[in-house]
Protein backbone atom coordinates (compact mmCIF):
# COMPACT_ATOMS: atom_id res chain seq x y z
CA UNK A 1 0.00 0.00 0.00
CA UNK A 2 1.24 3.43 -0.88
CA UNK A 3 1.48 6.11 1.77
CA UNK A 4 -1.63 8.26 1.84
CA UNK A 5 -1.25 12.02 1.71
CA UNK A 6 -2.90 14.70 3.75
CA UNK A 7 -5.94 16.34 2.11
CA UNK A 8 -4.66 19.28 0.06
CA UNK A 9 -7.67 21.49 0.56
CA UNK A 10 -7.50 21.38 4.34
CA UNK A 11 -3.71 21.81 4.39
CA UNK A 12 -4.02 24.83 2.09
CA UNK A 13 -6.65 26.31 4.37
CA UNK A 14 -4.32 25.97 7.37
CA UNK A 15 -1.39 27.45 5.42
CA UNK A 16 -3.48 30.44 4.38
CA UNK A 17 -4.78 31.06 7.87
CA UNK A 18 -1.23 31.12 9.29
CA UNK A 19 0.08 33.68 6.79
CA UNK A 20 -0.86 37.34 6.32
CA UNK A 21 -3.57 37.91 3.74
CA UNK A 22 -1.50 39.58 1.04
CA UNK A 23 0.99 36.71 0.78
CA UNK A 24 0.77 34.26 -2.11
CA UNK A 25 2.13 30.73 -2.00
CA UNK A 26 3.85 29.04 -4.93
CA UNK A 27 2.48 25.68 -5.98
CA UNK A 28 5.69 23.77 -5.20
CA UNK A 29 5.78 25.41 -1.76
CA UNK A 30 2.33 24.05 -0.96
CA UNK A 31 3.39 20.59 -2.01
CA UNK A 32 6.59 20.80 0.04
CA UNK A 33 4.71 21.98 3.13
CA UNK A 34 2.13 19.20 2.81
CA UNK A 35 4.84 16.56 2.40
CA UNK A 36 6.72 18.02 5.36
CA UNK A 37 3.61 17.72 7.51
CA UNK A 38 3.29 14.07 6.58
CA UNK A 39 6.91 13.43 7.49
CA UNK A 40 6.25 15.27 10.73
CA UNK A 41 3.54 12.75 11.60
CA UNK A 42 5.93 9.87 10.94
CA UNK A 43 8.72 11.60 12.87
CA UNK A 44 6.55 12.33 15.89
CA UNK A 45 5.00 8.86 15.81
CA UNK A 46 8.38 7.15 15.72
CA UNK A 47 9.67 9.23 18.63
CA UNK A 48 6.48 8.57 20.63
CA UNK A 49 6.74 4.84 20.04
CA UNK A 50 10.22 4.82 21.53
CA UNK A 51 8.75 6.11 24.77
CA UNK A 52 5.88 3.61 24.84
CA UNK A 53 8.25 0.72 24.05
CA UNK A 54 10.67 1.80 26.77
CA UNK A 55 7.76 1.67 29.20
CA UNK A 56 6.84 -1.82 27.95
CA UNK A 57 3.52 -0.76 26.49
CA UNK A 58 2.10 -1.62 23.08
CA UNK A 59 -0.39 1.27 23.12
CA UNK A 60 0.58 4.80 22.22
CA UNK A 61 -0.60 7.15 24.97
CA UNK A 62 -0.90 10.96 25.14
CA UNK A 63 2.04 11.21 27.53
CA UNK A 64 4.28 9.47 24.98
CA UNK A 65 3.39 12.10 22.41
CA UNK A 66 4.08 14.93 24.86
CA UNK A 67 7.43 13.44 25.87
CA UNK A 68 8.32 12.98 22.21
CA UNK A 69 7.56 16.63 21.48
CA UNK A 70 9.98 17.60 24.19
CA UNK A 71 12.69 15.34 22.87
CA UNK A 72 12.28 16.62 19.32
CA UNK A 73 12.81 20.18 20.55
CA UNK A 74 9.22 21.32 20.03
CA UNK A 75 8.44 22.29 23.62
CA UNK A 76 6.61 25.35 22.31
CA UNK A 77 3.81 23.06 21.12
CA UNK A 78 3.19 21.60 24.54
CA UNK A 79 1.32 24.49 26.14
CA UNK A 80 -1.23 25.00 23.31
CA UNK A 81 -1.60 21.22 22.98
CA UNK A 82 -2.32 20.70 26.64
CA UNK A 83 -4.84 23.53 26.58
CA UNK A 84 -6.52 22.01 23.54
CA UNK A 85 -6.49 18.60 25.18
CA UNK A 86 -8.18 19.70 28.37
CA UNK A 87 -10.85 21.52 26.36
CA UNK A 88 -11.30 18.41 24.27
CA UNK A 89 -11.70 16.27 27.39
CA UNK A 90 -14.38 18.57 28.75
CA UNK A 91 -16.24 18.34 25.46
CA UNK A 92 -15.94 14.55 25.48
CA UNK A 93 -17.48 14.35 28.94
CA UNK A 94 -20.39 16.52 27.85
CA UNK A 95 -20.90 14.31 24.82
CA UNK A 96 -20.90 11.18 26.98
CA UNK A 97 -23.50 12.72 29.25
CA UNK A 98 -25.67 13.57 26.25
CA UNK A 99 -25.30 10.05 24.87
CA UNK A 100 -26.35 8.52 28.17
CA UNK A 101 -29.38 10.77 28.29
CA UNK A 102 -30.27 9.77 24.76
CA UNK A 103 -29.93 6.11 25.68
CA UNK A 104 -32.22 6.54 28.65
CA UNK A 105 -34.77 8.30 26.47
CA UNK A 106 -34.61 5.49 23.94
CA UNK A 107 -35.03 2.85 26.61
CA UNK A 108 -38.05 4.69 27.92
CA UNK A 109 -39.55 4.88 24.45
CA UNK A 110 -38.92 1.20 23.86
CA UNK A 111 -40.53 0.30 27.16
CA UNK A 112 -43.58 2.36 26.30
CA UNK A 113 -43.82 0.58 22.99
CA UNK A 114 -43.47 -2.85 24.57
CA UNK A 115 -46.29 -2.04 26.92
CA UNK A 116 -48.43 -0.92 24.02
CA UNK A 117 -47.70 -4.11 22.10
CA UNK A 118 -48.69 -6.22 25.09
CA UNK A 119 -51.93 -4.31 25.43
CA UNK A 120 -52.62 -4.72 21.73
CA UNK A 121 -52.14 -8.46 21.88
CA UNK A 122 -54.57 -8.80 24.75
CA UNK A 123 -57.41 -7.16 22.86
CA UNK A 124 -59.57 -8.70 20.14
CA UNK A 125 -58.95 -7.62 16.53
CA UNK A 126 -62.27 -5.81 16.29
CA UNK A 127 -61.54 -3.67 19.31
CA UNK A 128 -57.94 -2.85 18.29
CA UNK A 129 -58.54 0.59 16.78
CA UNK A 130 -60.39 1.92 19.76
CA UNK A 131 -57.76 0.57 22.13
CA UNK A 132 -54.91 2.19 20.20
CA UNK A 133 -56.42 5.61 20.71
CA UNK A 134 -56.74 4.93 24.40
CA UNK A 135 -53.10 3.83 24.54
CA UNK A 136 -51.94 7.01 22.91
CA UNK A 137 -53.79 9.06 25.46
CA UNK A 138 -52.23 6.96 28.17
CA UNK A 139 -48.67 7.39 26.88
CA UNK A 140 -49.10 11.16 26.65
CA UNK A 141 -49.89 11.26 30.34
CA UNK A 142 -46.64 9.49 31.15
CA UNK B 1 5.79 42.77 -11.03
CA UNK B 2 7.57 40.31 -13.32
CA UNK B 3 5.81 37.95 -15.68
CA UNK B 4 6.86 35.04 -13.53
CA UNK B 5 5.11 36.49 -10.52
CA UNK B 6 1.95 37.17 -12.50
CA UNK B 7 1.88 33.58 -13.65
CA UNK B 8 2.23 32.40 -10.09
CA UNK B 9 -0.67 34.56 -8.97
CA UNK B 10 -2.85 33.14 -11.72
CA UNK B 11 -1.79 29.67 -10.66
CA UNK B 12 -2.79 30.40 -7.11
CA UNK B 13 -6.21 31.66 -8.13
CA UNK B 14 -6.81 28.52 -10.15
CA UNK B 15 -5.75 26.51 -7.15
CA UNK B 16 -8.26 28.26 -4.98
CA UNK B 17 -11.13 27.35 -7.28
CA UNK B 18 -9.96 23.74 -7.50
CA UNK B 19 -9.55 23.61 -3.77
CA UNK B 20 -13.04 24.78 -3.02
CA UNK B 21 -14.49 21.91 -5.01
CA UNK B 22 -11.94 19.48 -3.62
CA UNK B 23 -12.57 20.70 -0.10
CA UNK B 24 -16.21 19.74 -0.22
CA UNK B 25 -15.41 16.33 -1.62
CA UNK B 26 -12.71 15.71 0.96
CA UNK B 27 -14.92 16.73 3.81
CA UNK B 28 -17.66 14.42 2.65
CA UNK B 29 -15.24 11.55 2.17
CA UNK B 30 -13.72 11.91 5.60
CA UNK B 31 -17.05 12.37 7.25
CA UNK B 32 -18.21 9.15 5.67
CA UNK B 33 -15.14 7.27 6.87
CA UNK B 34 -15.66 8.50 10.38
CA UNK B 35 -19.37 7.96 10.48
CA UNK B 36 -19.69 4.58 8.80
CA UNK B 37 -19.42 2.62 12.02
CA UNK B 38 -21.80 4.82 13.94
CA UNK B 39 -24.33 4.90 11.15
CA UNK B 40 -24.33 1.14 10.94
CA UNK B 41 -25.16 0.97 14.60
CA UNK B 42 -27.86 3.57 14.21
CA UNK B 43 -29.39 1.74 11.28
CA UNK B 44 -29.56 -1.49 13.22
CA UNK B 45 -31.27 0.27 16.05
CA UNK B 46 -33.67 1.95 13.66
CA UNK B 47 -34.54 -1.39 12.10
CA UNK B 48 -35.29 -2.88 15.47
CA UNK B 49 -37.46 0.06 16.30
CA UNK B 50 -39.32 -0.36 13.03
CA UNK B 51 -40.03 -3.99 13.77
CA UNK B 52 -41.32 -3.17 17.21
CA UNK B 53 -43.59 -0.42 16.09
CA UNK B 54 -44.99 -1.33 12.70
CA UNK B 55 -48.49 -0.93 14.07
CA UNK B 56 -48.06 2.59 15.35
CA UNK B 57 -47.10 4.70 12.33
CA UNK B 58 -47.35 8.15 13.90
CA UNK B 59 -45.00 7.61 16.80
CA UNK B 60 -42.22 5.98 14.70
CA UNK B 61 -42.22 8.96 12.36
CA UNK B 62 -41.62 11.35 15.23
CA UNK B 63 -38.86 9.27 16.83
CA UNK B 64 -37.09 8.97 13.47
CA UNK B 65 -37.16 12.75 13.11
CA UNK B 66 -35.65 13.38 16.50
CA UNK B 67 -32.94 10.79 15.85
CA UNK B 68 -32.01 12.57 12.61
CA UNK B 69 -31.72 15.87 14.40
CA UNK B 70 -29.49 14.39 17.07
CA UNK B 71 -27.18 12.92 14.42
CA UNK B 72 -26.75 16.28 12.73
CA UNK B 73 -25.89 17.95 16.00
CA UNK B 74 -23.23 15.39 16.91
CA UNK B 75 -21.62 15.73 13.47
CA UNK B 76 -21.24 19.47 13.56
CA UNK B 77 -19.91 19.34 17.12
CA UNK B 78 -17.24 16.85 16.16
CA UNK B 79 -15.91 18.77 13.17
CA UNK B 80 -14.85 21.70 15.36
CA UNK B 81 -12.25 19.73 17.31
CA UNK B 82 -9.58 19.50 14.63
CA UNK B 83 -9.34 20.71 11.08
CA UNK B 84 -7.39 17.74 9.77
CA UNK B 85 -9.24 14.44 9.34
CA UNK B 86 -8.43 12.07 12.20
CA UNK B 87 -8.96 8.93 10.13
CA UNK B 88 -6.33 10.07 7.64
CA UNK B 89 -3.78 10.84 10.35
CA UNK B 90 -4.34 7.40 11.83
CA UNK B 91 -3.76 5.78 8.46
CA UNK B 92 -0.47 7.65 8.04
CA UNK B 93 0.62 6.66 11.55
CA UNK B 94 -0.26 3.02 10.90
CA UNK B 95 2.18 3.00 7.98
CA UNK B 96 4.88 2.75 10.62
CA UNK B 97 5.42 -0.94 11.26
CA UNK B 98 6.24 -0.39 14.94
CA UNK B 99 2.82 1.09 15.63
CA UNK B 100 0.56 -1.42 17.31
CA UNK B 101 -2.24 0.40 19.12
CA UNK B 102 -2.96 4.10 19.29
CA UNK B 103 -5.14 5.51 22.05
CA UNK B 104 -7.74 7.91 20.67
CA UNK B 105 -6.40 10.67 22.91
CA UNK B 106 -2.88 10.22 21.55
CA UNK B 107 -4.29 10.31 18.02
CA UNK B 108 -6.05 13.54 18.86
CA UNK B 109 -2.77 15.03 20.11
CA UNK B 110 -0.85 14.00 17.00
CA UNK B 111 -3.57 15.49 14.79
CA UNK B 112 -3.57 18.76 16.66
CA UNK B 113 0.22 18.91 16.81
CA UNK B 114 0.32 18.48 13.03
CA UNK B 115 -1.87 21.55 12.73
CA UNK B 116 0.46 23.43 15.07
CA UNK B 117 3.44 22.21 13.06
CA UNK B 118 1.93 23.45 9.79
CA UNK B 119 1.31 26.83 11.34
CA UNK B 120 4.83 27.03 12.81
CA UNK B 121 6.51 25.84 9.63
CA UNK B 122 4.66 28.33 7.41
CA UNK B 123 5.47 31.22 9.72
CA UNK B 124 9.18 30.32 9.79
CA UNK B 125 9.26 30.07 5.99
CA UNK B 126 7.40 33.36 5.68
CA UNK B 127 10.07 35.05 7.80
CA UNK B 128 12.51 34.20 4.99
CA UNK B 129 10.14 35.59 2.36
CA UNK B 130 9.71 38.78 4.33
CA UNK B 131 13.41 39.29 4.97
CA UNK B 132 13.95 39.37 1.21
CA UNK B 133 11.07 41.76 0.59
CA UNK B 134 9.07 39.33 -1.55
CA UNK B 135 5.37 38.58 -1.42
CA UNK B 136 5.29 35.02 -2.70
CA UNK B 137 6.33 32.20 -0.42
CA UNK B 138 8.66 30.20 -2.64
CA UNK B 139 10.29 26.82 -2.34
CA UNK B 140 13.59 28.53 -1.59
CA UNK B 141 12.14 30.07 1.57
CA UNK B 142 11.06 26.67 2.81
CA UNK B 143 14.36 24.95 2.15
CA UNK B 144 16.36 27.77 3.71
CA UNK B 145 14.11 27.73 6.80
CA UNK B 146 14.78 24.02 7.15
CA UNK B 147 18.50 24.59 6.74
CA UNK B 148 18.68 27.37 9.33
CA UNK B 149 16.31 26.22 12.07
CA UNK B 150 17.61 23.46 14.26
CA UNK B 151 14.43 21.56 15.08
CA UNK B 152 13.43 21.39 11.40
CA UNK B 153 16.57 19.58 10.28
CA UNK B 154 14.68 16.29 10.10
CA UNK B 155 13.17 17.62 6.87
CA UNK B 156 16.43 18.24 5.00
CA UNK B 157 16.13 15.04 3.00
CA UNK B 158 12.49 15.60 2.13
CA UNK B 159 12.87 19.21 1.04
CA UNK B 160 16.36 19.46 -0.51
CA UNK B 161 17.79 22.76 -1.63
CA UNK B 162 17.35 23.51 -5.28
CA UNK B 163 20.57 23.29 -7.26
CA UNK B 164 20.97 25.38 -10.38
CA UNK B 165 23.10 23.88 -13.12
CA UNK B 166 25.47 26.25 -14.86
Amino acid sequence: MSDSDLPNAIVNRIIKSSLPENVAIAKDSKLAISKAAKIWIHYLTAASIDFSQNAGRSTLLPKDVLQALEELDFESFKAPLEEFFSNYKIKEKEKEKKKEEEKKEREKENKDKENKDKDDNDKDDDENEDEKNNDKDGSDDK
Amino acid sequence: MTKDDEMKEIDNKEDEIEDEVEEEEEDKEEELEDEVEEEDEDKEEDKEEDKDTKDIGDSTATTANTADKKKKVSRSARSHDTQLPIARIKRIMKNDKDVKLISSDALMLVTKSTELFLDYFCKEAYKKTKSQGRKILSYKDISSAIKDIENLTFLTEIVPEKITMN
